[in-house]
């Protein structure tokens, strides 16, 4: 495999799509937590790997966004953590059988960083690098910290994941487009949100989740126009809807696909799909980018 | 109290100002001033708490505050409500807030946010919130709902497996012959008009924003 650094440099990176949407086509009851599948169905979690593998995704990413001790704890995997992370890694590392790189899932912790809710920044830090040790031992190529909103939480992760490894880490948050452009909830600005996770030690930094697509062709143009490190986008296909009870998301895989190209057009390296798409989003980028058939 | 009237005026403006910027020891020194000058406390309610807040739910939808500034304002707002309130029903009136509403994401659901989102919006719009939390009991729902003899029950759910207590908290409602007596509204992710409908609720909104339009009309306030 080529140098990671180098390749992201030279040619950019396709990352695979969503895990837990596809989980639940397999057998994953709603409300419980996709990480239960890496211990009851690690085959389930495999073939996921595997079918965004041979759609041409260049690195796979391990069951385990809401793999923190925090997030767990209020799940049936409540201290299972170091199981449930060493063990994706494992799925993920032989699906990738060495041909595509291995990502190490960060989500949120799920609760708010002081003053707005409990959770002490420092102990924030604690509940990441735990997790990421876990990633990092069990042999992740990188890490994606991802779907955050507060960039306070964003901080604590980096931190947390500096504590026990240097390997290659990718942040991205999720922002809302309000009258007076994007912003995270918590009213964090785009350019101020990049700037500090790189300060922090992140080697790219993005978006994900949240907006469609089309909406994230703005917001990608405004945080390429923020950084001189490579940019990550990661759109959801289009916001949800709910029809007979189920959820399910509007954009098909040609209007995502075109605006991936456009994405990648405006000078975006790592590129890659969040909630609602699967390997056939994947195959249509990689195609559309990589001129695969 | 000739010449008191631009004195009263400053008074109120200051309690505004302070709920407005999520000042809360500011918001309650400048309620207690106001008190000791004798304005009356609806009036310190109506004139200064209520328009301060409003101010900050408006900035909100215009995209210049956020959570943390909300949080903050509606934090000051309940301080000093926790002032206003037992002077006004001492003087044997009763509080007119536009009503009050109960919060709450439903057991086995731990999704704060939207929720608190919510009932930060409702109370910068001139609702008194009691705020449960996530992952509550539905009979939790209605002995609280009870006890603080709440208007509205605002029930969230975030994931399509437990936007079904939403359902069952109303049957529960039905079963206690309470229904009569709450109005139930419901939202979250999963959750469209449809299911209100559906599931014989009062009202859905879309967003935090929306939740608000419905709680104001399901209590007759016009916008």
């Amino acid at each position: 495999m080529t140098d990671l650094r180098e390749k992201i440099n030279q040619e950019g990176l396709i990352f695979d799509g969503a895990m837990g949407t596809m989980l639940m086509e397999k057998g994953l009851e709603q409300g419980k937590p996709p990480e239960i599948f890496n211990l009851e169905n690690p085959e389930a979690v495999k073939s996921v790997h595997e079918s965004y593998i041979s759609a041409g995704a260049e690195v796979i990413t391990t069951n385990t966004f809401g793999g923190t001790a925090l997030k767990l704890s209020k799940t049936e995997l409540k201290g299972k953590q170091e199981e449930v992370n060493k063990v994706a890694v494992e799925i993920a590392r032989e699906a990738a059988g060495g041909k595509v790189f291995v990502a190490g899932d960060i989500g949120p912790t799920g609760e708010m960083l002081k003053p707005f809710g409990l959770l002490d920044f420092e102990k924030a830090v604690d509940i990441f690098a735990e997790q990421a040790s876990y990633l990092d031992e069990a042999g992740v190529d990188l890490f994606i910290i991802e779907t955050i909103f507060d960039i306070n939480e964003m901080l604590a992760a980096i931190k947390g994941v500096r504590t026990v490894s240097d390997k290659l880490l990718l942040a991205t948050m999720t922002f809302e487009k309000k009258p007076t452009g994007f912003f995270t909830i918590m009213g964090n600005s785009v350019p101020d949100c990049m700037e500090k996770a790189l300060d922090e030690g992140a080697d790219a930094v993005g978006a994900n989740c949240s907006i469609g697509s089309d909406t994230m062709i703005e917001l990608a143009r405004l945080i390429r126009k923020s950084v001189t490190s490579p940019v990550i986008i990661q759109p959801n296909a289009g916001v949800p809807e709910v029809k007979d009870g189920n959820i399910f998301y509007p954009e098909s895989v040609d209007f995502f696909c075109d605006n991936i190209v456009k994405i990648k057009s405006l000078g975006v390296e790592i590129v890659g799909g969040c909630c609602g798409t699967n390997p056939a989003y994947t195959r249509c980028i990689a195609e559309r980018i990589r001129g695969r058939s | 109290m000739g010449g008191s009237d631009g004195k009263e005026k400053e008074l109120l403006r200051e309690v505004a100002k302070s709920v407005f910027i999520g000042d809360k020891d500011a918001t309650l020194k400048a309620v207690r001033r106001a008190i000791d000058s004798n304005i009356r406390p609806e009036e310190i309610l109506d004139k200064a708490l209520i328009p301060g807040i409003r101010k900050a739910g408006d900035l909100y939808e215009k995209g210049q505050y956020f959570l943390p500034e909300l949080i903050m304002c509606a934090d000051a707002m309940k301080a000093a409500f926790g002032i206003l309130r037992p002077l006004i029903e001492q003087n044997g009136e009763k509080v007119r807030t536009h009503g009050r509403v109960l919060v709450g994401t439903v057991e086995g659901d731990i999704h704060d946010i939207g929720k608190t989102l919510v009932g930060v919006m409702l109370s910068t719009s001139g609702f008194e919130v009691i705020d449960l939390g996530a992952d509550v009991p539905l009979h939790r729902f209605v002995e609280e709902a009870v006890k603080n003899d709440v208007n509205i029950i605002g029930v969230s759910a975030l994931l399509t497996t437990t936007m079904v207590k939403q359902k069952e908290l109303i049957e529960l409602l039905v079963k206690e012959n309470l229904r009569e007596r709450f109005k139930v509204i419901v939202g979250g992710a999963p959750v469209t008009q449809k299911w209100a409908d559906d599931i014989g609720a009062d009202g859905y909104g879309q967003n935090a924003v929306e939740a608000v339009s419905v709680a104001k009309k399901l209590m007759g306030v016009e916008e």
